[in-house]
């Protein structure tokens, strides 16, 4: 969502751009973890993405913005026989943090690092066991600079690369829209058909309305789409992710509020 | 349903403290287990709201498409609503704390109210 294309869009500029990109280097500069992790996060096509610095080596199967296993480390690199090729889950915390460190000291001394991309034989673009870039920028702490962010932004933040579409407000009042146009439409159908009466009901029904909340309604904008409504103080998020994401983006909103 | 298919459930995931079966179109809890002395307002209050977010009788609250699942997490709890795929009424209503395996639990709560038909 951060760049403002739709998922679709992604996958077709990328499968525009992997027969020119094979074979071939990029060079990425900065050479830094937000570098890398923003390749990683563009990469949707399965893809083995090797990056280079020089003196150390570091292949990562890649796909659907996710990171699915570190496949081999060359060069000044070594990794523990236990990560190399095995299927990364965010729920492994082992794993989660070798990989995190592993990153971190692939890059300690780079001045330069290119990129160079080979499809990946496996189909992993469907698999739900695998780490989003959001999941590793957490793990590595990239995410702490934002904790002097009122606690509504640092939600947004967090999850933003989780999403395929989202509408904020704030006292009621259109703050920002982004994300794939499909889906904005799809989120502004529920806002503007659905949600005032969603608000009555619940405020009639429950004791715990005015508490933060966050409320997903799984599959709800279409197979495998799931809509997201976000209530802190006077801000709202009404989003869209996929369904595999949920759990992710409520484990941000556990850790924020 | 039987309690102790729900009670399993609970002993299965201790971050869950109280599961119930419900009849979500006419706002019946039929079965319950976890926390004994719960009062009867607060299972009523829950399933209403379990009907709120579900949607009841195939009617989206929010959204294209009725929802299978649907998740309401508050600062000190979270709430899981998993409707029944043969009988889109019946859901079954969880109250769990924040660090629940949510992943896991699904996975299970969807093998309880399925399996059990």
């Amino acid at each position: 969502m951060s760049t403002g294309q739709s998922l679709s869009d992604r996958i077709a500029a990328l499968a525009e751009e992997t027969p020119d990109f094979e074979g071939r280097a990029r060079v990425l500069a900065p050479a830094d973890l937000e570098t890398l992790l923003d390749t990683i996060d563009s990469t949707v096509l399965p893809c083995a993405l090797t990056f280079d610095t020089g003196t150390a080596q570091l292949t990562l199967e890649v796909a659907g913005r996710r990171l699915h296993a570190v496949k081999s480390v060359g060069g000044d690199l070594t990794a523990s026989d236990r990560l190399i090729d095995q299927p990364l889950s965010m729920d492994d915390e082992i794993l989660r943090a070798a990989t995190a460190k592993l990153l971190k000291t692939f890059l300690d001394d780079a001045t330069t690092l290119t990129v160079s991309i080979s499809p990946a034989a496996a189909d992993v673009l469907d698999d739900a066991e695998s780490l989003s870039v959001a999941t590793l920028r957490e793990d590595l702490d990239l995410g702490a600079n934002d904790s002097a962010l009122p606690v509504f932004e640092r939600f947004q933040s967090r999850t933003e690369t989780y999403m395929t579409a989202a509408i904020h407000l704030r006292d009621g009042n259109l703050v920002q829209t982004s994300g794939s146009v499909a889906h904005t439409v799809s989120l502004k159908i529920a806002l503007t058909t659905q949600l005032a009466a969603f608000r009555d009901a619940r405020n009639k029904v429950s004791k715990s309305h005015s508490e933060p909340s966050l409320t997903i309604f799984a599959d709800a904008i279409e197979s495998g789409i799931s809509l997201c409504l976000a209530t802190i103080g006077s801000e709202m998020l009404i989003s869209a992710c996929t369904t595999p994401d949920i759990s992710a983006i409520n484990k941000v909103f556990r850790r924020i509020v | 349903m039987q309690a102790a298919e729900l009670e399993r459930l609970i002993e299965q995931f201790p971050d869950c403290s109280l599961v119930a079966y419900a009849d979500i179109g006419t706002g019946i809890t039929l079965v319950s287990a976890g926390q004994s002395d719960i009062p009867r307002e607060a299972l009523d209050e829950l399933c209403a709201e379990a009907a709120l977010t579900l949607g009841k009788s195939g009617v989206p609250s929010m959204g294209a498409t009725p929802c299978p699942v649907a998740i309401k997490a508050l600062e000190k709890t979270v709430f899981v609503y998993v409707r029944a795929t043969d009988e889109p009424d019946d859901a079954l209503l969880c109250m769990c704390q924040p660090d629940i395996d949510l992943e896991g639990f699904l996975t299970a709560a969807r093998a309880t109210i399925d399996g059990s038909k």
